[in-house]
């Protein structure tokens, strides 16, 4: 072959036909001193972001499987590790991923969507093993790397490649300037658009149906939504939860603390699209597709249930699901509890409450109001004519603090105001007023005064103060935003210590001290104060929202005697059955309060008495 | 291709009675038609349109429907349209005409269909196995054959054990049965 | 591998007894040592993996200097290199292809799919394990590995070679029954191959106690002689 051909600057042209020199081969010998490009035999380091062995930083992992259902090759499986957090509310299973090197193809989809970004690929990638060692192909992988050496951090998860999307969808709400002097609801609900694209960010793990209480299939109900099929979603709520409506807004929402997309960043909106799914079915197709079931057998049995709260209504719900008659008995002209006297309109509309009411009377419930157990029946009565009576009072009586002064008539308890404000009661508004606790029921009742004054007098005077520091509120963090939005004033770290009173016997405010330290070293509620840093807030009057208690005097003198008592609350079983066999309590009054609580609470003590009545029916 | 060619091809294709046309683009040609009207439909197009190109037959498997969906897809290199003629059989008993006498090559692309789907061409040349020879299992690519299911029933999976699984099962722990047995139900 | 499956591969105890002239032992190294260093790779790809064997082969990761080679026959080559998945249809060759290859032989499984299934486990068509169907001396891990890991993975067989430890060849006589199980479950009991196994385990002194059993026994009940394929166009 001939040497090419340059012509000026161009490449150079092969003359394929020339026959060429006998001695061109001996121009190879010119590679003779060259470097071979021949690669060295051990092997070259992988790229910065090569797909190697498997890392997982077990610190971060919260053992919710996500990296297993992405899994198509069904590589990933989940090993229980006796020893490591394990916190369902919290939202850390003590799962760890093992991997199997006979299936994975590295695709890495396990990195992509790993919620707590543990998951990591090396840039190891020789692994080599015999028959008697092809168990070193599933391996747990660890921050140490598969052969215990570092080769560094291969492909991580990037902003680029995650597959979690970590924003929520938005979704309308009344601005300030529209809702400081109505009743009106603030957030508005998603809409169809909003509500698919916020279920497509659930990654199914589960985590929110472990937290819950009374373990609602959230991600059933969420996968619906994304599917289109509101329907089937009400079909999957009501599993659980009679209260849908009232859950889809004031839930205290375990599910989202638990929810592995918020390890990074927001959770679902489980709430708001549990509300959506609500909000889109027809009352009227609600309440069919709780019949769905049938009409169940008539058992024969009865039974009473004192309260028509969340917890009373969920046992009757369940109970009269199973063939049961149900009697409630519910001392107040309307059902709901809490729910209905305790919470706000804006937060949750009277009607919406009475939508889930009506759900469950329309199978067959019947509440008798305004009838005081104690006054108008006694609990006798009530053992006598029925085979299970149910305790679900809730906690309808403020505490109070106790303070000097605490006495005077302008010092009031949040939750008889709130059960004014709601039953349309008539009441001495205050000018200005001093709110004691830092709960959401403070909030409440802040946000209510708040409204009215605005409605009254043009000008919000209210001054929320609480022991704790802002940032450890009990109160919903929306709650203290949208608060503060309204005009209110929050005072943290602020000790009550007296109201303050004139000459003239006139309510002028309520003095603090500021707090040192809320608990003290074995974590018991012992607060200490710095006198030195007193402030008085001024005020008309002073609302004290630290806190229920439940009002027993209904169960008599004797019941009292008989009952075990708990640190002043009914001893009762896991089952919330109480010492007297024909007695159940649920609710608020035993499992403090929380809706979602109640809920469960009521399926639990409807279980309970199902199956005591089911041994009786058997018996005789 | 001209508008021209396009046009006769239309006024042609005309002649099949109860023919549908799509036109999904300039160059693909959609007809849809009941499945006695196709052998007319080919003969019609190889005899006077130049189609005498048949690529492929693909089956598509419409279980909800009971049927299966066969497209013929045809090629005129003088029009340069690509036509897919879609018939709909019925999935019980699942026999169709070959149009082997039409288009020879018909018959590898029966052939694979009767392997895959079941569905038997009657006037094939040949019906025998053709690539599954191994295989005497249900078709494989119809809807209601579930892979998975079969591999499960037929296969075993190497069962590791290694030390560190066995350490974990000493303290109570172990594999995790799958994914959503790990959640609490109420 | 079912623990009832263990139990059937046994290494074989009467291995090479020790010999007692001192020469012969280094006599035996250096034959060790030679077929380590030049061994033939069969030119026969089955799945993906087998991508990564052309660069592994040429200049640039160059596996000649090891003294490995590609060949294209089984009947000359030591090495078959499983290189990913293994359809049915596919495996009945690699078996006829294995029991072609002349003894000492080497079994490399590589990728994911050699092994559980791989991304193809739901697949009817593919074997899942190929160590139910022949012994296997090394698996390399990937999918598909790199030329630097199937050149590390082909070292460590050399090691092993050197060392006598690649005996996996003589398993597949000593346990033939449990490995035709196999093949029997998925090509069907009239399963036969023009190797005479039974045989050559005699001439190979590697008739173990698993080399005959209930399989081998319909083997030899449907046993035809090989006649000459007819060939066709």
């Amino acid at each position: 072959m001939s040497s090419p051909k340059t012509i000026g600057n161009k490449a150079p042209v092969l003359d394929y036909k020339s026959a060429g020199s006998l001695l061109n081969p001996l121009k190879n010998l010119q590679f003779l001193g060259r470097k071979a490009i021949t690669e060295p035999l051990q092997p070259r380091l992988a790229s910065l972001n090569y797909r190697g062995f498997h890392l997982n930083d077990w610190e971060a992992c919260v053992g919710c499987a996500s990296c297993q259902k992405i899994c198509d090759n069904a590589a990933i499986t989940m090993v229980e590790i006796p020893g490591l957090k394990n916190d369902p509310v919290k939202g850390i299973r003590n799962h760890r991923p093992a991997i199997d090197y006979g299936r994975c193809c590295w695709c890495a989809l396990c990195v992509d969507i790993c919620p707590s970004a543990s998951l990591s690929l090396s840039r190891e990638y020789v692994h080599t093993c015999d028959q008697e060692h092809i168990d070193s192909y599933f391996i747990l992988p660890d921050p140490n790397g598969m052969h215990k050496k570092h080769f560094g951090q291969g492909w991580q998860k990037t902003e680029h490649s995650d597959l979690l999307s970590l924003t929520r969808s938005a979704m309308a709400e009344l601005e300030p300037a529209n809702r400081d002097t109505n009743f009106n609801e603030i957030v508005h609900g998603f809409t169809p658009e909003q509500a698919v694209v916020e279920a497509s960010r659930c990654i199914q793990c589960g985590m929110c149906h472990d937290s819950c209480p009374t373990h609602m299939h959230a991600p059933e109900y969420i996968r619906a939504i994304w599917n289109g099929d509101v329907e089937e979603a009400v079909r999957q709520i009501y599993r659980t939860n009679p209260f849908a409506h009232v859950c889809g807004r004031v839930c205290t929402r375990r599910c989202e603390t638990a929810c592995s997309v918020g390890i990074r960043g927001e959770p679902i909106a489980i709430r708001w699209l549990k509300r959506y799914a609500m909000d889109q079915v027809s009352h009227d197709r609600i309440k069919q597709i709780v019949k769905e079931d049938g009409k169940p057998k008539a058992s024969g049995h009865k039974v009473a249930i004192i309260g028509a709260g969340p917890a009373g209504l969920t046992a009757a719900f369940d109970l009269i699901r199973s063939g049961h008659k149900v009697d409630v008995f519910e001392a107040l002209p309307h059902a709901g509890g809490m729910t209905r006297y305790g919470i706000p309109d804006y937060r949750l509309p009277f009607d919406t409450l009475q939508q889930d009411i009506d759900v469950i009377t329309s199978l067959g419930v019947k509440i008798h109001y305004n009838c005081r157990i104690g006054t108008d029946k006694t609990m006798a009565q009530l053992q006598k004519k029925y085979d299970a009576v149910v305790l679900a009072i809730g906690l309808s009586k403020g505490r109070q603090t106790r303070i000097p002064n605490s006495e005077h008539r302008h010092v009031y308890r949040a939750v008889d105001l709130l059960q004014k404000i709601s039953s349309g009661e008539e009441f001495e508004l205050p000018q200005s007023a001093v709110v004691i606790g830092g709960g959401n029921v403070a909030m409440d009742i802040a946000r209510s005064l708040a409204r009215l004054q605005k409605q009254q007098f043009g000008e919000v005077k209210i001054t929320v103060t609480a022991l704790e520091q802002q940032q450890h509120f009990m109160a919903d963090p929306d709650e203290i935003k949208e608060a503060l939005e309204e005009g209110i004033i929050i005072r943290d770290s602020c000790g009550p210590q007296g109201c303050e009173i004139d000459k003239s016997g006139k309510l002028i405010g309520l003095k603090t001290w500021k707090v040192v330290s809320i608990f003290d070293e074995e974590h018991r509620f012992s607060p200490r104060y710095d006198e030195t840093e007193e402030t008085i807030h001024a005020g008309d009057s002073v609302i004290e929202a630290i806190g229920q208690f439940a009002d027993t005097t209904l169960l008599g003198e004797q019941l009292t005697e008989k009952l075990e008592w708990n640190r002043g609350r009914i001893k009762i079983d896991p089952n919330g059955r109480t010492s007297e066999p024909w007695l159940w309590s649920a609710g608020d009054c035993v499992s403090g309060p929380d809706v979602v609580h109640a809920v469960a609470d009521g399926h639990r003590v409807a279980a309970s008495i199902q199956q005591q009545l089911t041994i009786k029916t058997n018996k005789s | 291709m001209n508008s021209a060619q396009s046009q006769s091809l239309n006024v042609l294709l005309q002649e099949i009675e109860g023919i549908q046309l799509t036109h999904q683009n300039q160059r693909r040609l959609r007809a849809d038609i009941s499945a006695d009207a196709l052998p007319a439909l080919l003969a019609l197009l190889r005899g006077r349109a130049g189609y005498v190109h048949l690529s492929a037959i693909s089956c598509v498997d419409w279980i909800e429907d009971d049927q299966f969906e066969l497209v013929y897809h045809l090629w005129s290199y003088e029009t340069s349209i690509l036509i897919s003629a879609h018939i709909r059989v019925a999935r019980d008993p699942g026999i169709y005409l070959s149009v082997f006498d039409i288009y020879t090559p018909a018959a590898f692309f029966e052939r694979d269909i009767h392997e895959m789907f079941g569905l038997y061409f009657e006037g094939s040349p040949d019906m025998s196995k053709f690539i599954l020879t191994e295989w005497d299992g249900p078709p494989p690519m119809r809807k209601d054959f579930d892979s998975e299911q079969w591999v499960m029933d037929n296969f075993t999976w190497q069962d590791y054990h290694p030390d560190w699984l066995k350490q974990i099962e000493q303290q109570g722990g172990g594999v995790v049965k799958s994914a959503d047995s790990s959640r609490k139900s109420s | 591998m079912k623990s009832t499956d263990l139990d059937r591969i046994e290494v074989n105890p009467k291995t090479m007894p020790k010999r007692t002239n001192p020469l012969a032992n280094v006599f035996d190294d250096l034959v060790r040592f030679c077929r380590s260093r030049s061994m033939f790779m069969l030119h026969y790809c089955t799945g993906c993996g087998a991508i990564e064997l052309p660069p592994a082969m040429t200049s640039r990761f160059d596996m000649e200097r090891l003294g490995i080679q590609p060949m294209v026959t089984p009947r000359q080559a030591d090495i078959l290199l499983i290189t990913g998945y293994v359809s049915i249809k596919t495996l009945k060759r690699v078996i006829l292809t294995y029991e072609q290859m002349g003894s000492p032989k080497y079994v490399i499984g590589i990728c994911s799919c050699t092994v559980n299934g791989g991304m193809y486990w739901q697949s009817y068509a593919t074997a899942k394990k190929l160590d139910e169907y022949m012994p296997v001396d090394l698996y390399i891990a990937g999918c598909m590995p790199r030329p630097e890991a199937v050149i590390e993975g082909l070292q460590q067989l050399m090691d092993k070679i050197k060392n006598d430890q690649a005996n996996s060849w003589k398993q597949y006589y000593e346990n033939y029954d449990y490995y035709l199980g196999n093949q029997q479950k998925l090509f069907g009991n009239n399963w036969q191959t023009p190797t005479d196994v039974i045989g050559e385990a005699e001439i190979y002194r590697l008739m173990g106690p698993q080399t005959l059993g209930e399989h081998t026994k319909i083997l030899q009940q449907v046993q035809k002689p090989m006649e000459p394929l007819e060939m066709k166009l």
